[in-house]
């Protein structure tokens, strides 16, 4: 990159990332990997800085790197390591896993795919053709990704509500 | 709940995460440049070494106290006492020790290996600035960590943009036999710039040790490796060191399998509880290493030229099995290594690529597919010095399933991403499908906008072909049209 480039990079980066951040976050529920996603994503973003004319269009660039790479991430595996107390027979939660807000322990019970829908529609704000195109699916999948993951929110909350009556009851 | 409300929380949600830790950008700099040369590594008998690390600027002067042992006096606003302070570990006491690591010279036959515009650029920090920040006994040895100013010349540095190298302060690690002289210990990392702001840290995977060098008062937790579950999912648990001053000096397990990282091992430093670094820690790097033992690798069809990095040096796929042990820390009677390919990639002006495909089943039952590609470069100014590039082609963990030697594999192999050099050609794309012989002459098609695309599958089951733009999925059938398969193109 030329002196230039790296400059408005660093502009980009430094203006962008807290949002760009954010959004990892939904996507990893976890602060240390949605630093990692974000860092790789921008490092990959960096390589073809050059090449995005429209500087506009960066945020939606680098947004979509993101996403790719976690859907790679999440392909590999082994890329996403879970921090044990004690190693487990199988996979176990992470101890920095996001556990509080209102959404976040309930976005980690959705598969990734699903998890990405709701969180390009309803966080992002895309329409459903722009979430298609981020993940390379129909607008039919989003749609049903969107429904689906949604009805499985509720579920998730209502069985969230109907155990902390259960434990009121009990006390 | 509806949509509204979903919004709503998701905003909620995403500000937990607060905001993102200060340099940010030098850390994607750092970790570009990374990237680059770990895929760019001068080997000569197995010289690997990987310059890491993430800096911010910090003036440092020395002093000597009273006691003559010498002392490092920050001029402005240290980033943190890691590199401050009087000498740390078991041999900080010998004083004509620690004088005598410091005036070492930072030159050597590691030094040597590196191309000579390259080695121009390195840091060789005036003997007056230099100072030692850690000397002591570790497992088979002495090292010793030595810094000074950075004065260093790459040719960015004027543009400030690259943290690693724009530190005002550098270092080496030195190492020797037990019981060393200053005279008898030799540099095991090229001189570079120092990240001011993390942790200092060196790893020999063959004796197993491990030292890192913190601020004093910090924590550190040690991860010896991953543990790889049936369903290919990955946990870690790390367990807190003995620390000293701020230093960890541990004998993990030895392997006799040298790597240049990314290791199994993993270091985590806590300050007020907080996570202050997490990584791998750095490889040392012994200018005249023991070969290891040969791995006997199961071939599952005969290689076909593949280049090894020398006449008489590993192979590509030898090269691939060890870094596999030394990253998950497993030794070779755990894991199962099939060869699937290894041979030469056509096509392209890189015509001496070659490509690897190795798969590893973890005694889980889960599968690690990698595949790597491999060319060798010709120095413009030393045309003698052996150099190759590396890098992966990809590398994918899939749960418990199908034996690896039935599944039929689809890889993408870019040849030559990620290189950093000029004068070298774009990438080539190469599409690499392998199928079980025992399946004969099979075919694998996609429809792509430019039109229908097929590859047929003889003899050892492969099929090498430029990568057709746009492919995601094959569809594998035999001779008379059944399919047998779908599968998706794994990439980088």
């Amino acid at each position: 990159m030329s002196r230039s480039d790296d400059e408005d990079f660093r502009s980009f980066v430094v203006a962008s990332s807290p949002a760009l951040l954010r959004m990892a976050f939904l996507l990893t529920g976890d602060r240390g990997h949605a630093e990692d996603l974000l860092q790789t994503a921008l490092m990959k973003s960096s390589r073809r800085w050059t090449d995005i004319k429209d500087r506009q269009a960066a945020y939606a660039y680098v947004r979509r790197v993101m996403i790719n790479t976690q859907t790679s991430w999440l392909r590999r595996r082994h890329v996403v390591e879970n921090v044990v107390d004690a190693v487990p027979e199988i996979a176990g939660p992470d101890e920095h896993h996001a556990s509080e807000g209102k959404t976040l322990p309930a976005l980690a019970q959705l598969p990734p795919g699903m998890r990405a829908v709701l969180v390009l529609r309803f966080y992002e704000d895309l329409s459903e053709a722009e979430t298609a195109r981020l993940l390379g699916c129909s607008i039919g999948t989003v749609k049903s990704q969107a429904s689906r993951g949604l009805a499985r929110l509720r579920l998730y909350f209502a069985d969230q509500r109907a155990c902390v009556s259960g434990h009121g009851e009990g006390l | 709940m509806d949509a509204d409300y979903l919004r709503e929380a998701l905003r909620e949600d995403a500000e937990l995460v607060g905001a993102p830790e200060p340099g940010l950008y030098e850390r994607v700099i750092a970790a570009r440049r990374r990237a680059a040369q770990r895929r760019l590594a001068a080997l000569a008998a197995g010289l690997a070494a990987l310059l890491v690390g993430i800096s911010v600027p910090v003036s440092l002067a020395v002093l000597q106290s009273a006691d003559g042992r010498q002392v490092a006096a920050p001029l402005a606003q240290p980033a943190s006492d890691i590199y401050g302070g009087p000498t740390r570990g078991s041999l900080s006491d010998d004083s004509a020790f620690v004088e005598g690591v410091r005036t070492l010279p930072w030159t050597g036959t590691l030094i040597d290996r590196v191309p000579a515009d390259q080695r121009a650029e390195l840091p060789d920090s005036p003997l007056t600035t230099r100072w030692v920040v850690f000397a002591g006994e570790v497992t088979g040895g002495r090292w010793a960590l030595v810094v000074g100013q950075n004065n260093g010349q790459p040719a960015n540095r004027d543009a400030g943009v690259d943290s690693e190298v724009s530190s005002e302060i550098a270092g080496v690690w030195f190492a020797g036999p037990t019981g060393a002289s200053p005279s008898q210990m030799h540099p095991v990392t090229l001189p570079q710039g120092i990240a001011t702001q993390g942790p200092a840290t060196l790893y020999d995977s063959v004796t197993g040790a491990l030292v890192v060098v913190s601020a004093p008062g910090d924590s550190i937790e040690l991860s010896a490796r991953p543990q790889v579950a049936s369903d290919a999912s990955i946990t870690r648990r790390y367990v807190e060191a003995d620390v000293s001053d701020g230093v960890a000096v541990v004998a993990m397990d030895p392997s006799p399998y040298r790597s240049p990282g990314p290791f199994a091992v993993q270091y985590r430093v806590r300050r007020d509880g907080l996570i202050l670094a997490q990584a791998g820690p750095q490889a040392y790097s012994d200018p005249e290493p023991t070969p290891a033992p040969e791995l006997l690798l199961e071939y599952q069809r005969p290689p076909s030229g593949n280049l090894a990095v020398e006449p008489v040096g590993p192979s590509l796929e030898h090269l691939m099995t060890e870094q596999i042990l030394a990253e998950y820390g497993v030794g070779p009677e755990e894991v199962h290594f099939l060869v699937h390919y290894s041979g030469e990639v056509p096509g392209g002006s890189r015509s001496q690529a070659s490509v690897a495909v190795v798969s590893a089943t973890f005694p889980s039952g889960a599968v690690l597919v990698r595949a790597n590609w491999q060319e060798s470069l010709v120095s413009a100014s030393e045309p003698s010095l052996s150099q190759y590039a590396d890098g992966g082609c990809s590398n994918e963990l899939s749960p418990v399933g199908e034996p690896v030697a039935q599944r039929i594999l689809a890889i993408r192999c870019d040849v030559g991403r990620e290189v950093v050099q000029e004068d070298l050609p774009d990438p080539v794309s190469t599409l690499i499908v392998l199928a079980p012989s025992n399946l004969g002459a099979v075919s694998a098609a996609t429809q792509l906008e430019s039109g229908p695309f097929s590859v047929f599958l003889i003899g050892e089951g492969v099929a090498i072909a430029p990568f057709p733009a746009g492919a995601r999925i094959l569809t594998v059938a035999d001779r008379q049209g059944t399919v047998l398969d779908e599968v998706r193109i794994s990439s980088g």
